[in-house]
């Protein structure tokens, strides 16, 4: 009798489990993107960037389809009217796309267009995102000397800098941006290597200080803010070697007036790349490059985001020939990008690693560290 | 307790096949219910389910009455501020090995799945191949493609071959469906410029509705959903009915195997009363096996139904595609909710069937260790309960004009009939009994005569299931038949011209109509209107008038008006549906708003369930704007060769192709057979389950009687003769239910063809009475009735008589 009722509970319960897996829907995973794949091997056809060539402005603030890939990354710290801190990200990615020659329609496409928008919420600590992906067919998406847009999305140049407008639904950024400065130029007049080989390299210039103002919306309210933000425009075909696995870039606003880029290229070990760089900015707009080993850079602190990766959010960053000692620290932790592409860019402020004396603000940008598997301990 | 439910289970185990057939019976009359339940769920949601996978649950859609809408627009509002993520859709219906499928272009950057779901590196492939499409993996396991290979299909005539470029990890919206970037597509379909609609999320249909402006429409999931139910709607009820039936007879199958059960133990039941068990405990017994029974066989039902909706649904794929012009999902999509509903009705639809068992395992007096015969209790003469079926469901007829107040009305003649049929048949018995009374043969059908409580069942399932196949079959065949001679009448040019590109523009038109060969040309454009029915604009010759068949209206007036565009004709779907009648009026929405047209004549119609709205081209070119043409037919000129006209369409710039008036027949006759091959397929599996009542009822009935079959061994009956007795037996108890079937099939063809047919679908079928399913019939039963007896013939055969015959009654 007891055999015969667990096996009859068995069948039942068999039965009753294969019903219930039934039931489930299937579950779509969603890819998502490693930029080196974007960034890496480039086709034979698109244009390298192999030595300096001189930059024509405004034209170059356009886009440059010869090239595999390109961008314009607008970041910043503000302040509202109440003194309380944000910050934001805009950037326009273009990836160039192989569409077949001769097409007829008019969705015919150079370019796969890709915008981030994200505003740091010093005050609630909240870290707003989103993403857009658009082609350049039908004017979805593109960038001119004067204008630079994905869809609604739109800088617009102005007479002494742009204006951003980009509407998220749930956060939205509305802001002037003032050049104060010149534009930077990186590595070797524009010309920045990234790598041993020809091409390994981009065309890179940067507005270090740009005065922003304007309003952005957290929800239904807009505040009026004010700060600093930052431009970098690259563009390039094969710009990382295979050697590389990521970077850490900073981009800091001193209050002494100076303007610090670093960035470093880190190998599959972690280790950075020699041909890692920078830049100094003087108040006077002077720039000075800096090279690898001018400058150390070492992660003093980690945060483990909830997928189990480590981020190095706190650092030590120091410049010896130019008698800087700086402590970069997040204002919080969780500003990870979590859409399709993995990676963590955030508000920092800049102190005195001695005397905790605030020196200034910045942005850091951490790729390359989500693409492992996550670590134990 | 214990004692007697081992004593069940002990009893069971001895007799497995018994157990075999009670979960048969009920597992498959559930599955036939589960398979049905899914599939109609998959006729609901699943033609829209594409729209789910491109822009999220309940997005909206974006629509032009002219079924176009200018890129233009598309780019204008995707810029806009505060513009939500918009997916343009391009639509094609294209074959690939004859087999229907849904070529969709769109922007894959704009899906909701975006460039990542689709793999991330799927993207560049898919924009960057001219012939590069995308497909889900369940798509691509049907066709029998790898990614990387090449598909051929057939697209307006011509053939192309595409290339797989990635595969989709699983959408099941997709199913069924091919995705091309749209760039690509408009320049493979020729269509620069169009789009078919524009996706977006639910979110965003506040916005739209302050950007959009007539004639571009707004239209919610649900409403798109509601259009695609009532599009079916006449199809589900059908199936469903089918299903219902499906199960009653699984319902026979249990009781007559309980039946059988309780006969076989009586001797047990009478001791275990003798020996102070309760009446009580013994109908918990009875009721605890019913429900372990049900369940068991239910969950098993459960799970086959599942599988067998797959089945089903490969029935109904291809004639959704062509009739209703939808592509469904490849996969069901069950609930646990209406798993649970399903079983537990199940369940209680069991014990409720095992009622009158019950209350007779309570009548078995207590140490009486035999039988007592079936006649000591006739039972209640079903006359009156039938009568007054037969009254509720004549009233339900008649006062309501619903198809669920016919198929309910339906269901209670059957039930009629079920109620009628064991005492018709018995009677039929009797005669035939009268007649070889001196045979062998006659005295097998004889016995019969004297188990009627125990057969009344499996005879009343038989007759029923062989009354609705044949029923069902002579339907089909009269409807096959008017469709064929509507077909024949309908298509009256010589041949028939499609372009391409879909369409065909008013110069390629003008020029077709002045080649010397061509006598005249009809040119036919077709739009959906919002709730399904369609509008037609006409050009008609003289000699197109003579297609239609009228069935209300002055034929003469009805031409004079279209001619002038002074109204419209209907379809007598359409007329039906909207309760339209010549002189009523009826509102056409077009871009500058709708406008009131006369109802001229009202004409028959096989080919819209929702009906159709057909008006001059002029008139139509006029309101609407569009000069194109999605079929021209052409008329050749006295002494004219087919040949000079090919030669002729080289002179055209876009690819056409031609169709003859035979082949547009005979495919059109080929969606119509696939059409029903799902009713065939469940009348057969009513069958089959009929088939399982009818051996239960059989095997209990040999039991029952085991002593009369032992007498005749010991008067000399070989065991031979035996099986023959009882093959006999079998084959006059199919040929009675094959009888009875005859008036039950009649009145199931008529009530089909003139009461369901036009409320499900809207049109009236000419009642004809094709007799080849009776004479099919006939001899088929008697072989199912002689292969059916075999089984119970061997177990009754096989008894050693003495033991039999030493019981003491």
């Amino acid at each position: 009798m007891k055999l015969d009722l667990a096996v009859l509970t068995l069948l039942a319960a068999a039965l009753v489990s294969w019903l219930v897996g039934q039931t489930r829907p299937p579950q779509h995973a969603i890819g998502t993107i490693g930029l080196a794949t974007v960034l890496g091997d480039a086709p034979e056809h698109f244009r390298r960037v192999t030595g300096p060539e001189p930059l024509v402005f405004p034209d170059d603030h356009g886009a440059h389809p010869d090239y595999r890939s390109e961008w314009w990354y607008f970041t910043g710290n503000l302040d509202d009217d109440q003194g309380q801190r944000m910050g934001f990200q805009f950037t326009l990615f273009r990836f160039a796309l192989n569409q077949p020659q001769g097409a007829r329609s008019a969705w015919a496409s150079e370019g796969l267009w890709m915008a981030h928008l994200a505003l740091s919420d010093g005050r609630s600590q909240s870290f707003f995102q989103a993403e857009r992906f658009a082609r350049d067919g039908l004017a979805l998406a593109g960038a001119t000397a004067e204008r630079w847009w994905l869809r609604d999305w739109m800088v617009e140049a102005t007479e002494d800098g742009w204006h951003l407008y980009a509407d998220a639904g749930d956060f939205a950024l509305d802001l002037h941006f003032r050049l104060s400065r010149a534009l930077v130029l990186q590595g070797d007049a524009g010309y920045s290597r990234k790598g041993p080989e020809a091409g390994n390299a981009s065309r890179y210039y940067s507005a270090t200080r740009l005065a922003s103002s304007g309003r952005v919306r957290v929800g239904d309210a807009w505040v009026s803010v004010s700060g600093l933000a930052w431009l970098d425009r690259e563009w390039g075909s094969n710009q990382l070697s295979d050697t590389l696995s990521g970077w850490d870039w900073f981009a800091l606003h001193l209050d002494d007036g100076r303007d610090l880029m670093v960035y470093r290229l880190r190998d599959h070990e972690g280790q950075a790349s020699e041909w890692s760089a920078g830049a100094l900015v003087d108040s006077d707009g002077t720039a000075q490059i800096l090279r690898a080993d001018d400058f150390v850079t070492e992660a003093i602190d980690w945060w483990r985001d909830p997928d189990g990766h480590r981020w190095p959010l706190s650092w030590r960053v120091q410049l010896p020939d130019h008698g800087l000692d700086l402590l970069v620290e997040p204002i919080f932790e969780d500003q990870l990008w979590t859409r399709s592409v993995r990676y963590w860019e955030g508000m920092m402020d800049v102190t005195d690693p001695a005397s905790r004396a605030p020196l200034g603000r910045g942005y850091l940008e951490l790729s390359g560290y989500a693409e492992s598997s996550p670590s134990r301990h | 307790m214990n004692p007697l439910l081992q004593n069940s289970r002990r009893f069971l185990r001895q007799h497995p096949g018994q157990l075999l057939l009670a979960l048969l019976g009920i597992t498959a009359g559930v599955a036939v219910v589960t398979g049905v339940a899914l599939l109609r769920d998959v006729l609901i949601h699943s033609l829209d389910a594409a729209a789910d996978a491109l822009a999220g649950s309940d997005s909206v859609r974006i629509e032009a009455p002219s079924g176009r809408i200018d890129e233009a627009i598309f780019a204008d509002l995707a810029t806009r501020p505060g513009a939500p993520d918009l997916v343009p859709v391009l639509r094609a219906t294209v074959r690939h090995r004859g087999e229907r499928l849904e070529l969709l272009a769109i922007d894959p950057l704009a899906t909701a799945f975006g460039p990542m779901g689709l793999g991330g590196a799927a993207t560049a492939p898919l924009l960057g191949s001219a012939r590069g499409v995308l497909l889900n993996r369940t798509t691509l396991k049907r066709l029998g493609a790898d990614p990387g290979s090449t598909l051929e299909i057939r697209l307006a005539g011509r053939s192309v071959e595409l290339e797989i470029v990635a595969v989709l990890e699983d959408l099941p919206g997709l199913d069924q469906r091919l995705l091309m970037d749209m760039a690509n597509a408009q320049d493979l379909l020729d269509r620069a410029g169009e789009l078919s609609w524009i996706e977006a999320p639910a979110s965003a249909a506040a916005w739209l509705d302050r950007q959009i402006d007539a004639p571009l429409l707004l239209r919610s999931a649900g409403e798109r959903r509601a259009s695609a139910a009532s599009l079916t709607a006449g199809m589900r009820a059908n199936l469903t009915a089918m299903s219902l039936l499906a199960f009653a007879v699984g319902l026979f199958v249990i009781h007559a195997v309980l039946a059988f059960l309780l006969v076989q133990r009586r001797r047990q039941i009478a001791m275990l009363r003798a020996v102070g068990v309760t009446v009580g405990q013994l109908r918990l017994v009875l009721a605890t096996e019913t429900v372990i029974l049900a369940g068991l066989g239910g969950l098993i039902g459960l799970a086959l139904g599942t599988i067998l909706a797959d089945q089903l649904l490969e029935l109904v794929r291809a004639p959704i595609a062509e009739v209703y012009g939808q592509v469904t999902a490849r996969g069901i999509q069950p609930s646990l909710g209406l798993y649970l509903v399903i079983w537990l009705i199940a369940l209680l639809l069991a014990l409720v069937s095992v009622t009158g068992l019950l209350a007779s395992a309570g009548r078995i007096p207590p140490g009486v260790l035999g039988r007592t015969p079936d006649q000591s209790r006739p039972g209640l003469r079903p006359y009156w309960p039938a009568l007054a079926l037969a009254l509720a469901g004549t009233l339900v007829l008649s006062i309501g004009s619903s198809l669920e107040a016919a198929l309910v009305g339906l269901f209670l003649w059957l039930c009629v009939a079920a109620l009628l049929a064991p005492g018709a048949g018995m009677r039929l018995l009797s005669a035939w009994h009268a007649v070889r009374r001196r045979q062998l043969s006659g005295r097998a059908i004889g016995m019969l005569g004297q188990a009627r409580l125990r057969l009344a069942p499996a005879l009343a399932a038989l007759s029923l299931a062989l009354g609705l196949s044949a029923g069902l079959a002579m339907m089909v065949l009269g409807f096959r038949g008017a469709v064929d001679d509507w077909v024949d009448r309908l298509l009256r040019a010589d041949t028939y011209l499609t372009a391409s590109t879909g369409i065909i523009d008013e110069a390629v038109t003008a020029r077709i109509n002045d080649w010397p060969e061509i006598r005249a040309v009809s040119s036919a454009r077709q739009r959906e209107l919002g709730d399904g029915s369609r509008l037609l604009a006409f050009d008609l010759p003289a000699a197109a008038w003579e297609g239609f068949e009228w069935l209300a209206g002055d034929p003469e007036q009805a031409r004079v008006g279209f001619d002038q565009g002074r109204g419209v004709l209907i379809s007598e779907p359409l007329a039906r549906h909207r309760a339209l009648k010549p002189g009523d009026t009826v509102s056409l929405p077009t871009p500058s708003g709708p406008i009131d047209l006369d109802v001229l004549a009202v004409y028959r119609d096989y080919g819209s369930e929702r009906g159709v709205l057909a008006i001059d081209g002029r008139l139509y070119r006029d309101l609407f704007d569009d000069p194109a043409r999605d079929s021209l037919g052409l008329y050749l000129a006295a002494g004219a060769e087919l040949e000079a006209v090919l030669a002729r369409l080289e002179e055209l710039e876009i690819t056409v192709s031609l169709t003859s008036r035979e082949q547009v027949r005979s495919q059109t006759m080929a969606i119509f057979d696939r059409t029903f091959r799902i009713s065939w397929a469940l009348a057969l599996l009513v069958a089959l389950i009929a088939l399982v009542a009818l051996v239960s009822a059989l095997l209990a009935l040999g039991l029952e009687r085991g002593r009369d079959y032992a007498s005749l061994r010991a008067l000399g009956l070989t065991r031979a003769g035996l099986v023959g007795w009882v093959v006999t037996q079998t084959t006059a108890l199919a040929a009675v239910a094959a009888l009875l079937a005859v008036p039950i099939s009649l009145a199931l063809h008529s009530a089909l063809s003139l009461i369901i047919q036009p409320r499900a679908f809207g049109w009236s079928v000419p009642f004809s009475l094709p007799l080849w399913p009776w004479l099919l019939m006939l001899p088929l039963a008697l072989l199912i009735g002689a292969l059916a007896g075999l089984y119970p013939a061997w177990t009754i055969a096989r008894r050693d008589p003495a033991p039999l015959l030493r019981s003491r009654s």
